[in-house]
């Protein structure tokens, strides 16, 4: 991700450097040309004129009787002729090897030409007017025309070679355009790549977020649920012993009263019908010591305080099957003789748990309880070929499993259910021996 | 004065209250007398060693030392004390354990008050004894448990002999002495024990004496 988006960037400040300074290249490359060309036209425009100029001011010269050697006109074309030669210098400098020869010729010329000047001077009146008009004819005439031709020609080799530079600008133009249209395929291919990456890559982020977020939703409400179900199973569960106990025990207290006050009433009474009293109350006091048992029994199982969790195991067992008629098959295979008090009653608590809602439940046929031992830990399975359950979350808010569930966690342990409907149930619990609760 | 031979008691509950009927049962009985009572296991076990009794009549349920870890205990302190254990359940595990424990006699709580005087007196001639209610419920499960698995008594199997052996073993006789009642040999009381055992699947004396109970082999 960083990598692409780092590329990215990197690509597009490379190829953007790149195409500034190419593109001031080509600007400069440009008006380089274009400054060039205009200078060597106006040169070659100067040197014309010049020799133009020359040619009239020789005829003036000529034509003027009154002029003596002409000094200053001698002076204004050796001017003349310096400023060409500069000019002509200049343009050599600048020259495309195209157009040297032809420089070369229109400087040879050039210099012919002056150089058909220079006796003019030297001339005496007389001269003057005896050959002026033939010398301006035969001499000077064609040679300024011919300079002005082979300018003309040069000017025709430099526009030439201008158009010919400019072409070249011109493709290396459309070359740096290809190149930048290149470099901008480029960098949308990838920059399209970094973000269908990175959206890719955001969504995902998201939708795991909006997971873990309804995860935390989910798990802070059935923390909520829980906890009102521990708060209110525990008012149950008082209300179930209250109710047994007033109930059950009372009613069966008061029923004593009454056979003692009865007993009172017939103490007088043929000794049978005393007796047949007592044997009354008797039995009464029998089932109140029973149903004492049982409330006593169910809150906490003595068997497991006295025999040990195996002995308690195999009397849950007898007892379900002798209240639900289901059998139960018990197979133990640990040694439980040292198992800590915790480990004892967890484990005892979870099958009574299970046991209780298999009845309920499951309607199973047979139920099979095993605990084994390996690897350091204990591994206790209640399974039935009952119906399954019907819904696992409804199973797993039973207060009961919930309350188990927290036990094997306090022990270290590991709860499982599994269940598929129509195929029983089996609920797995590994515990590890080693007790490292604090 | 009790003659040498009387029975010398001592009673175990954590329950001053069921010692006090136990006593009141067994006081004015000639020839029983109580020698001693404890509240809890290791007193059990220490006045046992010390008092030496004929019979200890131990609860199941006591605080520090439970009644049958108590009863094991004696046996070793007092092995000529016999034992009646006291308890409220009906149930196998609870009677199995007792027996293993070396308990002759077991007692529900709810027909002490019936059962404690004919025990003391059985288990001082050295028979067992265990409360009638016991034998039902035992039939009871054994059955359920025999139909639930489809599995047939197997007690027909026997032969006349093993039965008569099965019945003397349970009654807490050693192979020898059954050996003498019978006039046959010990190694043949030996093989017919073991043809027993594997015949109704029991495994210890304690499971034949369970298994004459629940049969009513044995009864008082």
């Amino acid at each position: 991700m960083v990598v692409a988006f780092s590329s990215l960037l990197l690509l597009i400040t490379i190829s953007g450097t790149a195409t500034l300074v190419k593109a001031r290249e080509l600007y400069k490359a440009r008006s380089d040309l274009n400054q060039r060309h205009r200078q060597d036209a106006e040169s070659l425009g100067e040197i014309k004129s010049a020799i133009q100029v020359s040619s009239i001011m020789i005829r003036d010269y000529l034509l003027d009787p009154s002029l003596r050697k002409g000094d200053d006109y001698r002076d204004q074309i050796v001017e003349l002729r310096r400023s060409t030669a500069e000019l002509l210098a200049g343009l050599e400098k600048v020259a495309q090897p195209a157009n040297r020869r032809i420089l070369a010729d229109l400087k040879a010329e050039v210099h012919t030409y002056w150089q058909a000047l220079d006796p003019v001077f030297e001339w005496e009146p007389e001269e003057k007017q005896a050959f002026s008009y033939s010398f301006l004819r035969r001499k000077i005439m064609p040679r300024r025309e011919f300079v002005t031709k082979l300018a003309a020609e040069v000017k025709e080799y430099t526009d030439r070679s201008f158009l010919h530079e400019r072409d070249e600008i011109a493709a290396s133009e459309q070359a740096f355009t290809a190149y930048v249209r290149k470099m901008l395929l480029v960098s949308l291919l990838l920059g399209i790549g970094v973000a269908v990456l990175s959206v890719a890559r955001i969504s995902n982020l998201e939708r795991r977020s909006e997971q873990q977020r309804l995860q935390t939703t989910k798990a802070e409400q059935e923390m909520r649920r829980l906890s009102h179900q521990l708060v209110h199973g525990q008012e149950q569960e008082r209300r179930k012993i209250s109710r047994e106990l007033h109930d059950e025990v009372g009613q069966m207290l008061t029923g004593l009263r009454m056979e003692f006050r009865s007993l009172q009433k017939v103490h007088l009474a043929p000794r049978k019908e005393f007796e047949a009293k007592l044997e009354q109350g008797r039995a009464i006091l029998d089932k109140t010591l029973q149903a004492v048992r049982d409330i006593a029994m169910g809150l906490r199982p003595s068997m497991l305080d006295d025999l040990g969790l195996e002995a308690a195991l195999q009397w849950q067992a007898r007892d379900f099957s002798r209240r639900h008629d289901i059998p139960v098959a018990v197979n133990i295979r640990a040694k439980l003789a040292d198992l800590p008090e915790e480990h004892r009653t967890t484990l005892y608590r979870i099958v009574q748990e299970a046991l209780t809602n298999c009845a309920r439940h499951a309607r199973a046929k047979t139920v099979s309880i095993s605990l084994t031992e390996g690897n350091g830990s204990l591994r206790l399975e209640v399974s039935d070929d009952g119906i399954g359950m019907p819904d696992h979350d409804a199973m797993a808010a039973g207060l009961g499993l919930l309350g188990i569930q927290e036990r094997v966690r306090e022990l270290g342990g590991h709860f499982e259910i599994r269940s598929t409907r129509g195929r029983g149930t089996l609920l797995v619990v590994d515990v590890p021996e080693d007790v490292l609760v604090a | 004065m009790l003659p040498e031979t009387g029975i010398r008691v001592l009673l175990a509950d954590d329950h001053g209250i069921v010692r006090k009927g136990l006593r009141a049962i067994l006081e004015g009985e000639p020839g029983i007398e109580v020698v001693g009572e404890a509240a809890n296991g290791r007193e059990t076990v220490r006045l046992c060693g010390t008092l030496k009794p004929s019979i200890a009549v131990i609860d199941i349920g006591m605080p520090q030392l439970n009644g049958i870890d108590a009863a094991a205990q004696i046996g070793k302190v007092s092995p000529r004390t016999k034992i009646i254990i006291l308890s409220m359940h009906t149930d196998e595990t609870y009677i199995l354990r007792a027996l293993t424990a070396g308990a002759k006699g077991y007692l529900l709580k709810d027909t002490a008050e019936d059962d404690l005087l004919p025990a003391v007196k059985a288990i001082a001639t050295g028979r067992s004894f265990f409360s009638p209610a016991i034998a039902k419920t035992l039939l009871e499960d054994h059955v359920r448990f025999l139909r639930q698995r489809g599995i047939e008594d197997s007690h027909d199997l026997l032969t006349d002999r093993e039965k008569e052996v099965l019945h003397l073993l349970a009654e807490g006789r050693s192979n020898k002495e059954v050996a003498n009642v019978l006039e046959i040999g010990v190694s043949t009381i030996e093989t017919h024990r073991m043809n027993l055992m594997q015949k109704l699947n029991l495994h210890s004396t304690a499971e034949i004496i369970l298994y004459a109970v629940r049969k009513r082999i044995i009864h008082q």
